[in-house]
């Protein structure tokens, strides 16, 4: 008994520093947002507000219009690129001799820099850019394309195309530990190939799928680097993402704001975590 | 077991001594004023003599750089100190120059909008109880405009607008002046064209008079007005190019935004008669732009001296260059001289314009009467200033107007709303 306590205390005694860290740079903080988002102001003199603020934003057409964007990108961005990464994956699976070689292929994108993006967008898209060459000489008027509608089609494909080896990366890895013996067993049972996919392939590949989801999201979050780069602070109204709005909040020191458009995100992320994970593992729990 | 349990609850003493170690020890009271770096030399000359009265406060100036990455690295600091609830107690800034080419980053990009941000004191209750400045005695119609419904919370301190100083000879070619934006750019007089083709993009943005709602967020400037005014300005700007060249020649002795040394200039030539004209908005006004101005940190832990520093900066002594005498020598002369613009301070315009001859001195008046708007310059300016630019200088392409205009209105849209 006295040995079990003496382990667990060692333990959290090592464990320590990282929560002290995770304490003082993440809950401390967390803990201010939500202090903020029910105050007026911020400091010594700020009032409380109760949920004025909440009422407040909801109501903003701009925070409207950048949670449509950011859920419409969502909405597309995460279907598709799971379908294309798990097409890609299966594919890549019958490959084994050369996966090691496409994988660091696929992976370039992802390890590109920001700048270097921003860079190959521009060289498709800006004025003078190959796509409006190749307008030209189909004789049809040069498009200003990120002040376009197409811009957020522009972004859609850039998310796809940057972060697709990443998500091939981790459901391939799914894949691969799964038994072939389970297949060939499948098959002389007279299992078809759907058959095999839905009780054998799908089951396995649940964590799997799960952390391709998570990251999947964490990278359309992240996609807002390049948007940024882009696009500016105020951006075509077609991509102007919630990302903007809390940065523009902090420029403007609307921290109110910041704080109230923070904490939805939080909770959109939670939610759709949340509810891929219950999916998922529902009934693993 | 019990050396760990030795060792932590060691440790928790040994970081309560360190930590105690710091108190009991009298803080030294300090301010801060956040302030650009043209004004750091009039500022700290101001400090001096605050410091003279206040010898128990030391005053400290932050000065912010405004062009490059060092400004944003700066100005993002800034942003997070004041999101903790810390960050400079005063501040003195200037917003951007429009026609400057080389784009400046400010603290605050649109001071209309973050006087509704809760980040500002509201002044009034420091107000009544001034030490320096005689608070009705300044330019109310100027100060209003940094006042919201929760009261004053920034403080104008000088402000300027666009005119030119004709002497009263050249003035027989000029005919009658225009009394709105329309008339000026609608002139046919050759003499007028001639002086203003070259300026009149850069004053664009004072065309027009109130141009947001910045309570409720909204741009006041619609599509069509705005579509209207650039091309009749454009076309303007032709016919002023074509047909100046062919008038003789006027000399102008002010053209631009009137300031201390247009008043040295009139001071100069008190025996002269000279015609001085503003120029107009389309709401046949003037619209002035404040050049510098100041605010208290909401969160200051010394409300009182923060706004007694602001108190002494638009006192008299402070405005008029003359000082506060602090033993041997004067202190607080070189706020005046180093800013732009006329004073808010109306005893210290007035004693300037007391120096000038007496129609000179009464058009100036005048034109302060024909103020209609009161604007901090913003980057609402310069979005429409570029506008205009784009318009009268940019590629040739169909539409490009209306583009223009429209990518103009969502930015300046989205910077009202957020």
């Amino acid at each position: 008994m006295k040995n079990n306590f003496s382990k667990s205390m060692t333990g959290y005694f090592l464990i320590a520093p990282m929560m002290a860290g995770c304490l003082l740079f993440y809950v401390i903080p967390f803990g201010m947002v939500i202090y903020y988002s029910f105050q007026s102001g911020v400091g010594r003199r700020s009032t409380f507000v109760g949920l004025n603020n909440y009422f407040e934003i909801i109501q903003n057409e701009l925070f409207q219009l950048a949670c449509w964007n950011t859920l419409r990108f969502l909405i597309i961005g995460l279907p598709a690129i799971l379908l294309i990464s798990y097409g890609i994956a299966w594919i890549l699976k019958k490959q084994t001799e050369k996966y090691l070689f496409l994988k660091s292929v696929l992976l370039l994108p992802y390890t590109m820099p920001v700048a270097g993006t921003v860079i190959l967008i521009d060289v498709f898209v800006s004025d003078n850019g190959i796509l409006n060459f190749v307008r030209d000489l189909a004789g049809v008027s040069a498009e200003k394309w990120m002040e376009s509608s197409g811009a957020f089609w522009i972004v859609v494909f850039l998310y796809l195309w940057k972060n697709t080896g990443y998500s091939v990366i981790i459901l391939l890895s799914g894949l691969l530990s799964i038994s072939e013996e389970q297949y060939h067993s499948a098959q002389m049972d007279g299992a078809s190939g759907f058959q095999q996919f839905r009780y054998i392939t799908m089951p396995q590949m649940r964590q799997s799928v799960f952390f391709a989801v998570l990251f999947s999201m964490m990278n359309a979050f992240k996609c807002f680097r390049e948007i940024f780069l882009i696009g500016g602070e105020h951006p075509n109204p077609e991509i102007y993402m919630l990302q903007h709005y809390i940065n523009n909040s902090f420029e403007n020191f609307h921290y109110n704001n910041l704080a109230v458009a923070s904490i939805l995100i939080f909770l959109i992320i939670a939610i759709i975590v949340g509810s891929s994970f219950i999916r998922i593992f529902g009934k693993e729990v | 077991m019990k050396k760990i349990t030795i060792n932590i609850i060691g440790s928790i003493v040994l970081l309560g001594v360190i930590l105690y170690s710091g108190c009991g020890k009298e803080q030294e009271k300090i301010i801060t004023i956040c302030t650009e770096a043209d004004n750091v030399v009039g500022v700290q000359d101001l400090a001096k003599a605050w410091e003279k009265d206040h010898p128990d406060i030391r005053i400290e100036v932050l000065s912010i750089p405004t062009i490059g990455a060092s400004a944003e690295t700066a100005l993002s600091e800034l942003r997070t100190e004041i999101m903790a609830g810390e960050g400079p107690d005063v501040f003195l800034l200037s917003g951007p120059n429009p026609n400057v080419l080389e784009e400046t980053i400010h603290l605050f990009e649109i001071p209309e909008v973050t006087m509704n941000a809760d980040i500002f004191l509201p002044l009034d209750q420091y107000i009544d109880h001034a030490e320096y400045t005689n608070w009705e005695m300044l330019n109310q119609k100027i100060l209003q405009a940094g006042k919201t419904e929760e009261g004053q919370m920034l403080i104008p301190v000088s402000y300027t607008y666009y005119a030119y100083v004709f002497r009263e000879e050249d003035l027989a070619q000029l005919e009658a002046l225009p009394v709105t934006w329309e008339q000026v750019v609608e002139t046919d007089n050759p003499y007028l064209q001639q002086k203003l083709w070259g300026k009149i993009g850069g004053q664009f943005h004072n065309a027009f008079g109130k141009v947001a709602n910045y309570e409720e967020g909204t741009f006041l400037l619609s599509k069509e007005l705005l579509l209207d005014q650039l091309e009749s300005t454009a076309s303007f700007l032709q016919s002023g190019l074509r047909k100046g060249k062919t008038a003789g020649e006027t000399e102008e002795i002010v053209g631009g935004n009137v300031d201390r040394e247009v008043m040295e200039l009139l001071m100069r030539e008190q025996n002269q008669s000279h015609h001085i004209w503003a120029l107009p908005n389309i709401e046949k006004g003037v619209t002035a732009n404040i050049c510098l101005y100041a605010g208290v940190n909401r969160n200051t832990e010394y409300p009182e001296e923060a706004f007694s520093v602001v108190d002494m900066l638009l006192s008299d002594e402070v405005q008029s260059g003359r000082g506060f005498k602090k033993g041997d020598r004067n202190f607080g002369t070189l706020v005046s001289a180093n800013q732009q613009g006329f004073s808010v301070n109306q005893q210290s315009f007035d004693g300037k314009l007391s120096r000038l001859n007496q129609e000179d001195a009464d058009t100036l008046k005048l034109i302060e009467e024909k103020i209609s708007t009161v604007r901090f310059l913003s980057e609402i300016d310069c979005e429409l200033c570029e506008l205009f630019s784009y318009v009268s200088y940019g590629p040739e392409k169909p539409d490009k107007g209306e583009a223009a205009v429209q990518k103009t209105l969502e930015s300046v849209q989205m910077k009202l709303s957020e």
